[in-house]
């Protein structure tokens, strides 16, 4: 293969590339069923991507007895959330396995870390999770408005979730009933 | 004689003097070139194209600036394939360049056409809320300048590519995750280095492997988990460096002017290194975590620095390099006396390498003067001075110990002094 047919081939790289990225984040709202978790906005900036509100779910911190194996967790592991729909809406926690559930509405996500007791990891401490939908990005005054906003009120993600538990945050807004999503 | 990469290009203006007057032939200019490894005409273009890449940065660093402002305003579809658009746009143009054979208007493009595709993936993690573990963007970005660093061998391009490539690595280790794949990027710059001549890349590279290797120990003492940087890293630090110093050395006594290039750079860069590592024990709390750390993997950490100390000494000792022993005396006394902890007090590790460190300076600034070097005169010179600022401040053993410490300090100094008085009589 001569050099400038190299050179294409690696201009098709790039396009490719980009194309995956696309593919995947459209993916779970082309697919995905829609689930609405609580939030809360933090306000910090990426120096690489511009502005966002930083969000951190209650399903990101969750008790470690859910998790019976949770002693040998890998630093990075993927986790399987199954998650149940509450009365006011909002999808709660209900299980949480290393197997990709057969069935029901779960989320997937990657194990950061324990918060607890490190020596005797009895089931009393915390996993971190990690979901890959914690950025919200927005202009700068937008995403301040945001974190205080809805720091007040108390806030909802929607989110669209793949058959395999990939997410992907279609927007946030309040938790006051009858608003709009932001 | 070294010459050094910035000083070739005046040498080399120099020489083309010395043909325009007369005073050499065409034949000994060529020679007087190839001795010292200059290319034809390497005098000429540096500036323009320092300034011609920073330009092309700064166009690149604007578009991502005004990303980062997150455009609501202007629909989703329409800023991404714009950015398409015009990263697929500027490829082609450097492929057309590229096959009319403008090769630095080629290297610009793609330049250009990188910054664009980095911007493209900055813009859908952005668009689309991707918060999914960051540094995949980056590794994304780095990867795709990979095939064109290769077809173009250009050092701009290939620079671009592992500057990407530090940052993954940087930020994975610093999200305590394991880069497993970046030697590629080192294997790609390896590749260019053979049609390149470049110090710079050389010493990116050769820096980068040494930063992967204490990563994959991180990795390996984690069992799996983050990565976690203990005080073993400290000892596989001066393990890496006496190895890159004996490498360093052995590339200095190649024939070849382009290596001989690469071993000074990385011997200077050692030594800097070196006199920073002592500087760091030279604390009484450096000794004092040492001296009380439990060692959880002493067997693994021994059998690493054993092997890149034996790896180091056997290329200095091919190339006869005492001034290696120098260097690997004092690391691996330092490195000894860490893991051989709880029979002398703190102080007297402390006091010990703030001499060494004094030693270390005398010795470069002498040899400095003797060789010419102005690196070594330099580095031995700041290093005493730093040393004494550091000491003033923290003392040692309270004002009497500090006043005894600089009374020894200048002792040695003086003893140098008389040292190279008497050396130079001798030599008269």
């Amino acid at each position: 293969m001569s050099k400038t047919m190299l050179l294409l081939a690696g201009i098709g790289l790039q396009m490719a590339v980009l194309a995956g990225m696309l593919v995947n984040a459209f993916l779970p709202l082309w697919t995905g069923t829609e689930i609405r978790l609580k939030t809360v906005p933090i306000d910090p900036r990426s120096l690489l991507r511009g502005n966002y509100a930083m969000l951190s779910y209650e399903i990101s911190e969750l008790p470690a007895n859910l998790l019976p194996d949770h002693t040998s967790l890998r630093f990075g592991e993927p986790l399987f959330v199954s998650l149940r729909q509450g009365k006011e809406g909002l999808h709660h926690v209900e299980s949480v396995t290393l197997e990709k559930p057969d069935e029901g509405v779960f989320i997937r996500g990657r194990y950061q870390g324990y918060r607890g007791s490190v020596e005797d990891r009895d089931g009393q401490g915390m996993l971190l999770i990690n979901y890959g939908i914690e950025a919200y990005f927005a202009p700068k005054e937008k995403a301040q408005d945001l974190e205080s906003q809805l720091r007040r009120t108390g806030a909802i993600a929607w989110v669209m979730v793949a058959s395999d538990g990939k997410p992907a945050l279609e927007s946030i807004g309040s938790m006051t009933p009858g608003a709009s999503r932001l | 004689m070294r010459v050094i990469r910035l000083f070739k290009r005046d040498f080399s203006r120099e020489i083309d003097e010395w043909l325009e007057e007369g005073l050499i032939t065409q034949a000994q200019h060529a020679g007087i070139l190839a001795r010292y490894g200059i290319p034809p005409g390497e005098s000429g273009s540096l500036g323009y194209r320092i300034l011609v890449g920073l330009g092309l940065f700064f166009i690149g660093l604007s578009l991502i600036t005004l990303i980062g402002a997150n455009w609501d305003e202007i629909p989703r579809y329409l800023r991404t394939s714009g950015l398409f658009a015009l990263t697929a746009g500027t490829q082609l143009a450097g492929w057309q360049f590229y096959r009319q054979g403008h090769n630095s208007r080629a290297v610009g493009a793609l330049f250009l056409g990188n910054i664009f595709y980095g911007a493209t993936i900055i813009l859908i993690a952005q668009i689309y809320h991707l918060g999914e573990h960051m540094p995949d963007g980056v590794y994304w970005w780095a990867l795709g300048c990979l095939p064109f660093a290769l077809v173009t061998r250009s050092l701009l391009i290939t620079l671009q590519m592992l500057l990407l490539a530090w940052i993954w690595l940087l930020l994975e280790a610093g999200m305590g995750y394991f880069s497993a794949t970046f030697p590629i990027f080192i294997v790609a710059s390896s590749y260019v280095l053979r049609k390149v001549s470049s110090s710079m890349l050389f010493l990116g590279s050769m820096l980068g492997l040494l930063l992967w290797l204490e990563f994959c120990a991180a990795w390996f003492w984690s069992e799996g988990g983050a990565l976690a940087f203990e005080l073993e890293h400290v000892v596989l630090t001066a393990g890496l460096a006496i190895f890159a110093t004996g490498f360093g050395r052995w590339l200095m006594a190649r024939p070849e002017p382009v290596l001989k290039d690469y071993g000074t750079a990385l011997d200077v860069w050692c030594l800097r290194f070196l006199v920073l590592y002592l500087l760091a024990l030279s604390f009484e709390s450096s000794w004092e975590n040492l001296l009380g750390a439990k060692w959880s993997h002493m067997a693994s950490l021994l059998f690493i620095c054993v092997s890149l100390w034996a790896a180091g000494l056997y290329l200095a000792w091919r190339v006869h390099s005492h001034y290696f022993l120098v260097v690997a005396g004092l690391l691996v006394g330092s490195v000894l006396t860490m893991v051989w902890s709880g029979v002398l007090a703190v102080v007297v590790y402390q006091l010990v390498t703030n001499l060494v460190v004094v030693g270390l300076g005398i010795y470069l600034v002498i040899e400095g003067v003797r060789s010419h070097n102005g690196s070594y005169f330099w580095t031995g010179l700041a290093a005493i001075l730093f040393l004494a600022m550091v000491r003033y401040i923290d003392l040692i053993g309270g004002y009497v110990g500090g006043s005894i410490l600089f009374l020894l300090i200048a002792a040695m100094l003086l003893g140098a002094a008389r040292f190279w008085r008497s050396l130079e009589a001798s030599n008269e």
